[in-house]
């Protein structure tokens, strides 16, 4: 609802639109919790920006920008699509800024953001088998899933595109819990909190996507050219 | 595929980095948001122009209307509907 309000309010500059929505909605700062002890190392910066400096947005998108690019590019690799997504996501986060309430980290709510951003993208990508794109991976990939190679003869970022490969045959849901698990290090409450679901959905969730994910890199190995 | 091959691919893919993020993404941003802010409410033309196809059906169904009404009476009655209303005007309206 407050996001609807942000949006239907033309013609009022940024930091307006912040103090009467916050106003209406919000505690003045979010700088202090109880007790006095600073919470967020952004809190004085977004604080700026709900009192009009909208300049302070800038400083907010430099200090996330490597975050989000790097949560988004799991699951776009493509340059300009990610940018597009990156900016999406600041977008979002500048329009429901009202709504951000300090309880946990900017960055914690910025990556629910950018999670939700990723997931509405899978969803209108249509899913694709990896087959076509495997032989563009070169002969290092094709080889290591063969079993011909050691352990560390795939290069990271091999590794990141023949992973990306498979997990684009995967439901978006199931990509983006497996990938949080596995890529980023999320504990299961964490994707559950992020998704707006609970951790027995989630976990259920990743061994199903784990074990589809395992089928897909069989086939792909036993189908090499 | 064996469970300890998925976790090494998942090992050194997590070694990998994006790319580096251009600089002038936050001021790309920042000019996107004020285009946002800056669309002011729509002018007169502008609204006429969004209702542009809905008046023009709407008036070419009245004049079909009047038409058909005209038709109508026309076959009907022995006067034509333009003498009914000179008729009714010079009674009622013109004494």
């Amino acid at each position: 609802m407050v996001q609807d309000l942000l949006v239907a309010m033309p013609g009022i500059s940024l930091g307006e639109r912040f103090r009467r929505t916050e106003s209406r909605e919000r505690a003045p700062s979010i700088r202090q919790r109880p007790g006095g002890r600073m919470l967020d190392p952004d809190a004085e910066l977004i604080d700026r920006i709900r009192n009009g400096a909208d300049d302070d947005f800038a400083a907010l998108v430099q200090r996330h920008q490597s975050h989000v690019f790097g949560l988004l590019y799991r699951y776009e690799r493509d340059w300009q699509k990610l940018e597009d997504l990156a900016q999406e996501t600041f977008v979002k986060a500048w329009r429901a800024l009202a709504t951000f309430d300090g309880r946990a980290p900017f960055q914690h709510w910025l990556t629910r953001i950018a999670t939700r951003v990723a997931l509405d993208h899978l969803r209108k990508q249509r899913r694709r088998r990896a087959e076509v794109e495997l032989e563009a991976l070169g002969e290092d990939v094709l080889d290591w899933l063969a079993g011909a190679h050691g352990r560390d003869d795939l290069q990271a970022a091999q590794a990141a595109e023949l992973l990306a490969l498979a997990l684009a045959e995967l439901a978006p849901a199931d990509r983006i819990v497996i990938t949080m698990q596995e890529l980023e290090g999320h504990s299961v409450n964490e994707i559950a909190r992020h998704l707006g679901s609970n951790g027995v959905a989630v976990r259920v969730r990743a061994m199903r996507a784990r074990a589809r994910l395992r089928k897909i890199l069989k086939r792909l190995s036993t189908q090499r050219p | 595929m064996k469970d300890d091959k998925l976790n090494q691919l998942f090992s050194l893919a997590r070694r990998e980095t994006a790319p580096p993020v251009p600089p002038e993404f936050a001021a790309n941003i920042m000019a996107r948001l004020s285009r946002q802010d800056t669309t002011g409410p729509a002018s007169i033309s502008d609204q006429l122009n969004l209702w542009f196809p809905r008046l023009a059906v709407a008036s070419a169904m009245a004049i079909f209307l009047c038409l058909g009404l005209e038709f109508a009476l026309s076959s009907f009655s022995s006067a034509d509907f333009s003498e009914q209303v000179a008729q009714v005007s010079l009674q009622w309206l013109l004494p």
